[in-house]
């Protein structure tokens, strides 16, 4: 009971009116809600985690197969940017921030649970996988079935880290500023090359 | 605007993939402009566009239940973490007493609000508390933080389970297999873990459990910092007082002995070290099995019996079988998860 109280009387001091606060985060600018996040708001920390857990969950699995590896390394995460709100850089872009953060916790996971086993036995995470279907309601029809096949066995021979790259320009919609961020290139251009590469090697296929 | 050449040219160029997947009506004048300026390179336009269209990108969709469970458990990691876990007898009393006086600001001041207003106030229904399982395969350890804060290092080959919220008189969490806890002290709730019949208890401590139900024989508690105590089913208690003591019960004759263990033998798992203390060859291979997450298999019995003693830290299977092998004579073969031993 002690606990509660004090816990709630907390909350309250945050948090204002929690339902109006919350629902009008929507057009608030990132920088300002993770400021109010950082000062101790936790409407717009619950704001925050219910944005980004399921992007951030389908991310993670690009990565790894291990949903266990994968949710608690996103648990982790938040706690930790909660632990230590005060103390957090500022960001334009809370997703940029958080899917830096946790590409950066889940690889080394990763890495410190193939040390331990043996290499090989660690199941391969799916790697941002993604297949070229064929689609009857596109217009003009440039590409035909055969294309298509062809265009998935070029994919198959991608390295990870085109693929990754693929993944955050196609799907995630990134610019290659933001690409450069989250998988620390030293600059844009090699970020544009290694997508150029990529996508030469893809249209070679189906020429 | 600069002309194409090749579809990489369009597929890498941002505006174009923008257009192709979120349209806006300033990005199609753009796009038709440009068509007009260089009409030739329509068919390259449109098929890059196609196989843009065309990626399917696979998708995982999480269960509510797992993103509201842990945020239940993120919330629930509060204060207690940021206090030093070491404290003095003051500045303990000092918290409560300012616990002690928030909690009767609260109490007056809705006292207060009660009287001005006449409408109920609305109280929101107790959080639901559900119940967390964390379970290790073979091959894989982690560290959990409990919501108290509390740490427990689970081996491989384990389970736990624990609510998301502990009730304000205990802290009970049940295991199956190994584990080390590290409990934040609480005088008010008693810390217990339930494994194979036993119930330990702690107030504020250190110490290993290790209960395998499929090992189904014996149950070890080992004591490294501070006091526990420990109750059978018929409710038979023991108390380990002295830090390095270690209670066997056996789980056939229900009978408990308490010695003095090697506290590396205990916790060298936590370090990532694979420890073996006079081990015999079957204690090996069920260590091997659950450390890397393989399956041995003999194709005969090594002619003498096995006294190993050794670790290994952080290394990975070949290498500890390369001196295995090496060290007690055999010969060893690895097929994908399964191991053959030929002596």
């Amino acid at each position: 009971m002690v606990k509660k109280g004090y816990l709630r009387l907390n909350d309250d001091q945050h948090d204002g009116i929690k339902q109006d606060v919350y629902s009008s985060f929507d057009t608030i600018p990132d920088l300002e809600i993770w400021r109010q996040f950082k000062t101790g708001n936790e409407s717009a920390f619950i704001h925050i985690y219910k944005t980004y857990f399921k992007s951030l969950y389908n991310f993670g699995l690009q990565f790894s197969k291990d949903t266990h590896l994968v949710e608690d390394s996103i648990q982790d995460l938040f706690i930790d940017i909660r632990r230590t709100r005060k103390k957090l850089s500022d960001t334009t872009s809370i997703k940029l921030y958080l899917y830096k953060a946790i590409r950066r916790k889940i690889l080394r996971s990763i890495k410190s649970s193939r040390k331990r086993l043996w290499d090989g036995s660690i199941e391969e995470g799916n790697n941002f996988h993604f297949t070229f279907s064929y689609e009857h309601h596109l217009i003009s029809q440039q590409l035909n079935e055969e294309k298509i096949e062809r265009l998935n066995r070029a994919l198959q021979t991608l390295p990870k880290r085109q693929r990754e790259v693929i993944y955050y320009f196609f799907y995630e919609q990134m610019g290659y500023l933001e690409i450069k961020e989250i998988m620390d290139f030293a600059n844009i251009k090699s970020v544009r090359n290694k997508a150029y590469i990529a996508l030469k090697t893809l249209r070679k296929s189906c020429e | 605007m600069k002309k194409k050449k090749n579809i990489e040219d369009f597929l890498s160029d941002e505006e174009f993939v923008r257009w192709v997947k979120n349209p806006d009506p300033e990005l199609d004048i753009f796009w038709l402009k440009w068509l007009q300026l260089y009409p030739e390179q329509r068919d390259v336009l449109m098929k890059s566009r196609e196989i843009i269209l065309s990626m399917k990108f696979k998708t995982h969709a999480v269960k509510a239940t797992v993103e509201e469970q842990s945020l239940d458990h993120i919330l629930s990691m509060n204060s207690i973490i940021k206090t030093p876990r070491k404290k003095d007898k003051t500045s303990t009393s000092f918290i409560f007493l300012k616990v002690a006086a928030i909690v009767i600001v609260l109490l007056s001041s809705t006292y207060l609000v009660n009287d001005y207003l006449s409408t109920p106030i609305k109280i929101p229904p107790q959080a639901k508390v559900s119940d967390i399982i964390k379970k290790n395969p073979n091959g894989r350890q982690s560290k959990i933080r409990l919501p108290d804060g509390s740490i427990v290092w689970l081996n491989a080959g384990s389970a736990l389970s624990y609510p998301s919220v502990f009730t304000d008189t205990e802290r009970v969490v049940s295991l199956d297999g190994q584990a080390f806890f590290e409990v934040v002290e609480d005088t008010v709730r008693p810390f217990r873990v339930n494994s194979l019949g036993l119930t330990t208890t702690a107030l504020g401590t250190s110490f290993d459990v290790n209960a395998y139900s499929d090992q189904n024989k014996e149950v070890k508690i080992s004591l490294v910092s501070g006091k526990i105590s420990i109750e059978n089913k018929s409710l038979k208690t023991e108390n380990i007082t002295y830090p390095g003591e270690q209670l066997i019960y056996s789980i056939k004759d229900q009978k408990s002995s308490i010695r003095s263990f090697d506290l590396k033998e205990v916790i060298a798992w936590k370090e990532q070290i694979l420890y073996f203390k006079n081990a015999s060859l079957s204690e090996v291979i069920q260590k091997l099995e659950r450390w890397y997450g393989v399956e041995i298999q003999l194709k005969n019995r090594p002619s003498k019996n096995w006294n190993l003693t050794g670790e290994f830290k952080k290394q990975k299977l070949k290498r500890v079988l390369d001196r295995l092998s090496f060290i007690e004579d055999f010969n060893y073969k690895i097929k994908g998860k399964i191991i053959e031993f030929k002596f």
